[in-house]
């Protein structure tokens, strides 16, 4: 189908410089996906939250110096069971965010099962960040930073410890990651049909968080 | 101490007064006056004169009557009076008390009154004097003979029902007892008062009269009064009536005296004593009362510059003073936009001005002089030019009376804060209504929304009914054609090419750019649902045969499924999500899918149905949004529950012709869907 030149228009704006990626976010359940991407688009914790619908599918936008990037953060199930279906969410991801909680050895292991299979099935040039959650819990931490630290250094990967309830790094890690991402590329989304109707409606109704900033 | 207002709709007076009544001074100075009083009662008449008596030499006194109180209470030197003082006349229920005055008059006859009366001359007479006389007034018509005259030709007005004429009631006992002849004399004084009455009856026949304070109603009299525009009084004093005539034109006033004996002298002298002590007693008591209001008055009439020497004040008197006032105002105007202490700490310490606190004023000093600061760092000049006032009035103020000055401004602040929360609350019910506005509006543009497709979807119809050759020839060729991937492709390009056909209509050039996709979509929509049946399920029997395989899949499936289910396992620790199980507006959505005929219409249903489910899990998980760890199995859960028909063919058919078109949200959904349903077909 023809994407004619409203819909181009649409997607791009009038300014020329906002760029679409789209953000998969990868770790075993319970680890704190959702409030990590809550905190980083809402600026709040779920703790307080009281209206939010879902955390499931989120936007945000992160003004860098010459671009505006636009994250399209995609929320997966992280059980086990649910593994091998991976691969159909991160298809076509230009970033993904693999999560761990420091308190729990267990989802460290897993995070690392996540990356390698990114690197193996995802894009090539997919950026890749780990994180650390839960960070405020410091005095029962399982994963040192030093192991996360140099397992991140020896795989290429940005690798931050973040904590959604104290706020730490989070807007760092995903500045992080939109300074990391190829802007030439521009990895905007297909363009196109969209059907305004409801692109409209689902702005209206706000359950995605359509974050406008 | 009572004060009678006018509230009856049928009386309005104005009395409009410009210098003194040359009448009641003897040292008048010939001088031009008016003197105007418009009563209105019942409709029935309306009365004007005007008083100019230029020629009144100051050596001979005017001929009034020593009982013709009118103009001595009328004529103060004070702007126009109260109508607190006024109404009572023009209603006729109250005589002034004027006889107490009558005797001070410098009547020839009658000079011969206490010499302590001569402060009660007019002229001294102050405004709120002149309130008081009222009520001496009330009494002393009480007093009055008149009364009978009230209940027998003044009936209709007394039995207007005038509040003051019932309330007075215990004081007229209390007064008649005291009045020198007592209720033994009071029935001959009522003969000799009817008598009299018949006499001024005739008399008024003849002139134009009035009379003091009380209209009467006497049928002749009322037109005679029509004629002449004239102000008909009753005398308020031991039946002593005088008319006094004023010229419609406005000339030299004439009092005439009638029925005064020495007799009668004598009865009134002892009378007016009477009278003028109880109006002393009355004015003290008033005086007392008013102290504080008296001193406010006068400092507020002295100019600024005494106030600086508010350091020898005491609290009760700094409390009342001007500077406090002004002080209390700035201070809540300078303090407003700061943190308040007045309202917290600072305020409650000093609630009682007694409590000195010696910090008090340094504290206040320093938070003064750092808005002053801050004012003058953003250029408000004006904010600034208020701070320093406030610091130099308080740098004049003695630690002892900050203190006072704050906790007045306290107390005016806790006075207000009943209007600020009143604005805190109206300010709510706006935003409230703003929402609400906002709600309508959002029906409203769905409205908008609905006829603009309507039009597209008519447009669109009548664009097809043109290209029925090219529809039908594209439904030979998909016929024709026996793989499913050369039916899509074949499908995809010729509605690629409809729809550019379409947009290059008159129709549509004016077409807004973000409109343009929900006309495609439109024409989509209806060439898929023109040639579903070959597109839908392109391998015919095959396909249904799936369909009917994987549903039967699921039906098995659904028997004895559980949100616990090891494969789901469904908040399998805390439950919290069971209670909303099985989810069945999700299902609905997802049931409805068959109903739609084209890729798009499908995928809404899957987006609307995830966005239900996730909003339900949302109410059941209190405090924390759900994520996809949640929504997951809950999605598997309801597709098995649902089973919704012709499902495989139905997400092939979506990703045929849909899927890489799929931005946004709804891709998100359709994955998640997908996925989903991808698993489904891994569980046993």
């Amino acid at each position: 189908m023809a994407s004619r030149g409203g819909s181009a228009h649409r997607a791009n704006g009038s300014r020329d410089k906002i760029c679409h990626f789209k953000l998969v976010l990868l770790g075993e359940s319970g680890v704190g996906k959702s409030c990590l991407v809550l905190r980083f688009v809402k600026g709040e914790y779920s703790d307080h939250l009281e209206a939010t619908i879902g955390a499931a599918f989120l936007t945000q936008t992160v003004n860098l110096d010459d671009t505006t990037v636009k994250f399209e953060i995609w929320d997966t199930a992280g059980q086990e069971r649910y593994h091998s279906l991976a691969p159909m969410y991160y298809r076509g991801a230009q970033a993904a965010v693999v999560v761990y909680d420091i308190s729990d050895g267990d989802t460290f292991v897993r995070a690392k099962n996540w990356v390698k299979e990114l690197q193996r099935q995802a894009s090539p040039s997919i950026v890749i960040a780990l994180a650390g959650n839960k960070a405020d819990l410091k005095d029962i931490r399982k994963v040192h930073i030093e192991d996360a630290q140099s397992y991140a250094e020896d795989n290429g990967l940005l690798f931050m410890e973040t904590s959604a309830k104290s706020d730490q790094n989070v807007q760092e890690l995903f500045l992080a990651i939109a300074n990391k991402l190829p802007k030439s590329a521009s990895g905007s989304p297909r363009t196109g049909t969209l059907e305004p109707n409801v692109s409209d409606r689902m702005r209206q109704q706000g359950n995605g968080g359509c974050c406008k900033s | 101490m009572r004060q009678t207002h006018s509230t009856g709709s049928d009386s309005s007076l104005s009395t409009c007064m410009s210098s003194r009544d040359p009448s009641t001074s003897p040292q008048t100075v010939p001088k031009k006056r008016s003197f105007t009083i418009t009563s209105i009662e019942n409709g029935k008449f309306q009365l004007n004169f005007d008083l100019q008596r230029s020629h009144n030499p100051p050596s001979s006194p005017p001929p009034i009557s020593p009982s013709s109180p009118v103009p001595i209470i009328t004529t103060t030197p004070t702007p126009p009076s109260p109508p607190s003082v006024t109404s009572p006349l023009a209603n006729g229920l109250i005589h002034p008390s004027l006889p107490a005055f009558e005797h001070t008059l410098p009547n020839g006859t009658e000079r011969s009154e206490s010499p302590n009366e001569a402060h009660l001359t007019p002229s001294r007479l102050t405004n709120r004097e002149a309130d008081s006389c009222t009520p001496v007034a009330q009494q002393n018509h009480e007093l009055s003979p008149s009364n009978p005259d009230l209940s027998a030709s003044d009936h209709d007005r007394a039995s207007s029902g005038h509040d003051t004429h019932t309330t007075m009631g215990s004081s007229v006992e209390n007064l008649l007892e005291d009045s020198p002849k007592g209720a033994a004399g009071k029935q001959s004084k009522k003969k000799r008062w009817f008598k009299r009455r018949k006499i001024k009856q005739k008399h008024l026949k003849q002139q134009v009269s009035l009379q003091e304070n009380r209209p009467v109603e006497d049928v002749a009299v009322k037109k005679e009064r029509s004629k002449t525009h004239d102000v008909s009084f009753e005398g308020g004093d031991d039946g002593k009536r005088q008319s006094l005539t004023r010229g419609a034109g406005g000339n030299a006033g004439q009092v005439d005296s009638v029925d005064t004996g020495p007799r009668m002298n004598t009865l009134m002298k002892r009378r007016s004593n009477t009278i003028i002590e109880k109006y002393r007693a009355i004015v003290d008591e008033q005086k007392k009362k008013e102290v504080p209001r008296v001193v406010k008055e006068k400092l507020e009439s002295l100019p600024r510059f005494v106030h600086v020497k508010v350091g020898e004040m005491c609290a009760e008197e700094f409390r009342e003073s001007l500077f406090c006032t002004q002080l209390e105002y700035k201070l809540r105007a300078a303090l407003q936009n700061v943190h308040t202490p007045l309202t917290s700490d600072l305020g409650d310490g000093v609630r009682g001005y007694e409590v000195a606190r010696p910090d008090l004023k340094w504290q206040l000093t320093s938070l003064l002089e750092s808005g002053l600061q801050r004012s003058r760092w953003v250029h408000d000049n004006m904010e600034s030019a208020l701070l320093a006032e406030t610091l130099n009035m308080l740098s004049q103020l003695p630690d002892s009376l900050v203190g006072v000055a704050v906790s007045t401004a306290h107390e005016e602040h806790r006075r207000r804060q009943a209007y600020a929360d009143y604005l805190v609350k109206s300010h709510m019910r706006f935003l409230d209504v703003r929402l609400q506005v906002g709600a309508v509006q959002t029906t409203v543009d769905r409205y908008q929304d609905v006829l603009r497709e309507q039009f597209v979807q008519f447009a669109v119809r009548e664009f097809l009914d043109s290209r029925k050759e090219q529809l039908e020839g594209l439904r030979d060729s998909l016929v024709s054609l026996p793989l499913a991937d050369e039916r899509c492709s074949l499908m995809t390009e010729r509605v690629e090419g409809l729809s550019e056909g379409l947009m290059e209509q008159q129709t549509w050039r004016d077409w807004p750019g973000e409109n343009v996709e929900m006309v495609t979509s439109y024409l989509e929509d209806q060439l898929f649902s023109l040639l579903y049946l070959h597109v839908f399920q392109p391998n015919c029997d095959l396909d249904r045969q799936r369909d009917e395989l994987y549903s039967a899949h699921l039906s098995r499936l659904s028997e004895g499924l559980t949100p616990t289910h090891p494969s789901l396992q469904i908040s399998p620790v805390s439950h919290i999500y069971h209670s909303g199980c099985p989810w069945m507006s999700a299902q609905k959505h997802l049931k409805a899918m068959s109903v739609f005929k084209s890729p798009r219409g499908k995928v809404r249903c899957i987006a609307e149905s995830c966005r239900v489910l996730i909003s339900l899990l949302q109410y059941a998980k209190v405090g924390s949004p759900p994520g996809a760890d949640d929504l997951f199995p809950v999605l598997v859960y309801i597709i098995i529950m649902a089973n919704p028909p012709a499902l495989l063919s139905t997400t092939q058919f979506i990703k045929n012709f849909l899927e890489d078109r799929l931005v946004g949200e709804e891709n998100y959904w359709w994955v998640q869907f997908s996925t989903a349903v991808e698993f489904t077909k891994t569980l046993e």
